[in-house]
């Protein structure tokens, strides 16, 4: 009866420790698959996924952005490459017509040696004798350059232009060159600068726009009096140049045509 | 103008040459252009050139000009209608000397004012060597003397 008491109670406590594997083993399972679910993406995630893998496909547009520029080191224009910088490439005013006028102007003003009487000048006339033995009589006064002038006038009016809309920007920043140029004779020539503004408006569709805003600067207007005032302050920026009138008179130089823009 | 400065150029020889503007008569404005070299070495001056600015104008561009108006300053009314750059005049009984130049105003010459300039026009000589202005002037250029006159602020008002 012990023997069999005995027996029973090992096999009992087999049993239990049995059992209580088996329950541990449940709950080791339990916790391995609630591990693996938190580890499972969510349905958001797999969109996010699938969204993302999709973009991938595509190739980064990467590749620089070209326009269709002047190119003024090219054209002989090296002293107006900072001035065409800042005008056309850093506001991308690439629009026609504005872009050719603007650089039909730039050559203008380079090819022609136009200066504008220093209001401060003495004018001395002088009797030279020259190689003949010929006494020459002549006139002495100093000069500005208009070229230097506008890359002046317009280096510093720029942050004043661009406020305004771009159409009207465009149209202030083309009365700069004729401010300048109603003030300038060309360097030993008879040719009148009026005729050349004329000459140069014509067929611009903002040309009366822009002879309005000269017309305003000429009148002092307080809006656009920034251009008189720049126009002023580059008498003492700008040096002075000597100026005789005795040489051989020079034609006016104009381009026939305008240069061809380059992708770049 | 600059009275007081010497304004510096060079000739075709690279030698460097000095401008000194001498005050013959304030009132006038008549001034001698005193053009020289200078030779450190043989601590001498030779003069190069000599000439004459009255106002706002070159009246004279050579040695020998200067020198002939110079000499018709000294004439004073002992010339005649032969002169070149002064005429004789007369007014109130009192003769005078009527500058002949291109501006619009008339400068007259008083005995006393030629007298006092052409004795400037002889100092100004003293301690340099004249030789050099009579073998080798230094022949302005219109456009070099422009440029000389602009370097040296004599363009400005």
């Amino acid at each position: 009866m012990k023997f069999f008491s005995n027996t029973l109670m090992i096999v009992g406590t087999i049993f239990l420790f049995y059992y209580l594997y088996k329950i541990y083993k449940l709950y080791q399972e339990e916790v391995a698959k609630e591990k693996e679910e938190a580890q499972k993406p969510s349905l958001l995630q797999i969109a996010i996924q699938e969204a993302l893998e999709e973009d991938l496909l595509y190739e980064l547009n990467t590749h620089k952005v070209k326009y269709s520029l002047y190119n003024p080191s090219f054209e002989g224009l090296h002293e107006f490459r900072a001035i065409y910088k800042l005008v056309v490439q850093d506001n991308l005013w690439i629009n026609e017509p504005f872009h050719s006028k603007f650089y039909e102007f730039l050559i203008l003003i380079n090819d022609n040696q136009f200066m504008i009487i220093d209001p401060y000048s003495k004018v001395i006339t002088m009797n030279v004798r020259d190689r003949h033995n010929k006494v020459q009589t002549s006139k002495s006064y100093q000069v500005y350059s208009t070229k230097d002038i506008i890359k002046h006038m317009i280096s510093y009016c720029m942050d004043d232009i661009t406020r305004f809309n771009k159409k009207d920007a465009q149209s202030l920043l083309l009365s700069i060159f004729i401010v300048a140029l109603k003030q300038s004779v060309h360097y030993l020539s008879k040719d009148v600068p009026q005729n050349i503004i004329d000459k140069m408006l014509v067929g611009y569709e903002q040309a009366s726009v822009v002879s309005n805003i000269v017309q305003m600067v000429e009148a002092k207007n307080e809006k656009v009096y920034f251009i008189q005032e720049t126009f002023y302050d580059a008498f003492s920026v700008v040096e002075t140049l000597p100026y005789n009138d005795s040489e051989v008179p020079k034609p006016l130089e104009i381009r026939k045509e305008l240069p061809q823009k380059l992708l770049q | 103008m600059a009275h007081d400065q010497i304004f510096t150029l060079r000739d075709d020889a690279g030698v460097e040459l000095k401008i000194i503007p001498v005050a013959l008569n304030l009132d006038k404005e008549i001034h001698l252009l005193h053009i020289f070299e200078e030779d450190h070495s043989a601590k001498k001056k030779f003069i190069r050139n000599e000439l004459v600015l009255v106002g706002n104008q070159i009246l004279t561009s050579t040695f020998s000009d200067t020198v002939h108006f110079m000499e018709e300053l000294n004439l004073f009314d002992i010339g005649n209608n032969q002169n070149k750059y002064l005429d004789v005049t007369e007014y109130k009984n009192t003769k005078n000397l009527k500058l002949r130049h291109n501006g619009d105003e008339n400068i007259f010459i008083s005995k006393s004012e030629a007298k006092a300039m052409y004795k400037i026009f002889n100092l100004a000589f003293l301690g340099y060597s004249v030789a050099a202005v009579l073998e080798k002037e230094f022949r302005f250029t219109p456009q070099l003397l422009a440029k000389t006159l602009h370097d040296n602020q004599l363009l400005l008002r």
